[in-house]
């Protein structure tokens, strides 16, 4: 997948007060607590840095979607094992405190195809 | 008609040995070939690269791969390379190897490709010695493709196949957002097979992107990223003329 939103750094000189660690985990798919006027002028900020964090941290994630939808953040994509999944939504509801967030994140199938295609 | 399995973007980690190989195991009743189309490790790092050998051990059918972009990020590509090959992948860069299915001659050219864009909005070799060196690199790679698959060709391979991690053609993207389709292919690698001719493309890398495309050759693009797919892997059947 695409580094487009990787940055050289991993995110680590962001300035104080983004790390955002210390929220509510919160449950997958649930939408948080709306955030107030200053989380929400920041929120354009926060995602690229999740983005970041991501793709820097265990996961080297970058397959995933982070989008600002009418306040709210909507994470979706796939990811190649269950731990995965977790770790994702664990990290997303960290980066993110405070903000609505709506997950629809799925595990990667690993089943056989039923089916070939033709190619005449 | 042969059976090409083919699967990209498995990204393994230490928490996913034994994931695939179930239906990996199953290759013998339905393919002739399996082709990995890159980003098969997570940080391309040799431990999770072992993950990978582990996982195609010893399969009923040979395996042909290329790398991706995650495959590279710990920078040890040729140490990846060297562990998939000490598990039995034929590993390609710019260069082809033959499969023998059934009396038929299957060659498979291979590179894993790079970005910069489609025609009409790709960027150009022009300006910083950077910006220049990043359009030469997918350049290189489109050329080495092109140049495998002509050989392929001469050696007399009844059905010739292009395997990329990055993808040819802004077809098999549809669905990632429009943005960032300079940073999914190269219009440069649909030119390569267009002028080397093949008749299947295959690639990974757009995990949002779609199964189906054409180059405007004519030639077929497929998408197999597994988060695409969804599946273990896809088989087309191909028919030499």
């Amino acid at each position: 997948m695409s580094p487009f939103a990787q940055p050289a750094n991993g995110g680590a000189d962001r300035p104080a007060g983004h790390a955002g660690h210390a929220g509510d985990a919160g449950d997958a798919g649930d939408a948080g607590d709306a955030g107030d006027a200053g989380d929400a002028g920041n929120i354009e900020y926060r995602v690229a840095h999740l983005h970041d964090r991501l793709a820097a941290e265990e996961l080297a994630e970058l397959g995933v979607r982070a989008e600002v939808r009418a306040g709210s953040v909507v994470v979706t994509g796939t990811v190649p094992s269950a731990e995965c999944r977790e770790t994702l939504l664990r990290t997303v509801h960290e980066e993110l405190a405070g903000l609505a967030v709506h997950t629809d994140v799925q595990v990667a199938e690993t089943a056989s195809p039923d089916h070939a295609e033709d190619l005449p | 008609m042969i059976r090409v399995a083919a699967v990209g973007d498995i990204h393994m980690g230490s928490d996913s040995q034994g994931l695939l190989r179930p239906a990996f195991d199953t290759l013998d009743e339905c393919a002739d070939l399996l082709l990995l189309a890159g980003d098969l490790t997570r940080h391309g790092t040799p431990e999770e690269a072992r993950v990978v050998g582990r996982e195609v051990l010893g399969l009923p059918v040979p395996v042909v791969a290329v790398l991706g972009n995650h495959d590279h990020h710990d920078e040890q590509p040729e140490k990846v390379t060297g562990i998939l090959q000490e598990a039995g992948v034929t590993v390609l860069e710019g260069e082809g190897t033959v499969v023998e299915c059934a009396g038929t001659r299957v060659g498979v050219a291979g590179t894993k490709g790079f970005c910069g864009g489609f025609v009409g909005r790709s960027a150009g070799e022009f300006g910083e010695p950077l910006m220049k060196e990043f359009v030469r690199y997918t350049r290189r790679s489109a050329d080495a493709l092109h140049g495998a698959l002509e050989d392929l060709g001469r050696d007399g391979c009844d059905l010739r196949i292009a395997l990329t991690h990055f993808s040819p053609v802004a077809d098999t993207l549809a669905g990632e957002p429009l943005e960032i389709y300079p940073f999914l292919g190269s219009y440069l690698l649909a030119e390569a097979i267009d002028t080397a001719g093949a008749d299947l493309s295959v690639h990974g890398h757009a995990h949002m992107g779609t199964e189906h495309g054409m180059t405007a050759g004519g030639v077929r693009v497929r998408n197999v990223a597994q988060p695409v797919i969804r599946r273990a892997f896809n088989v087309y059947r191909l028919h030499a003329a």
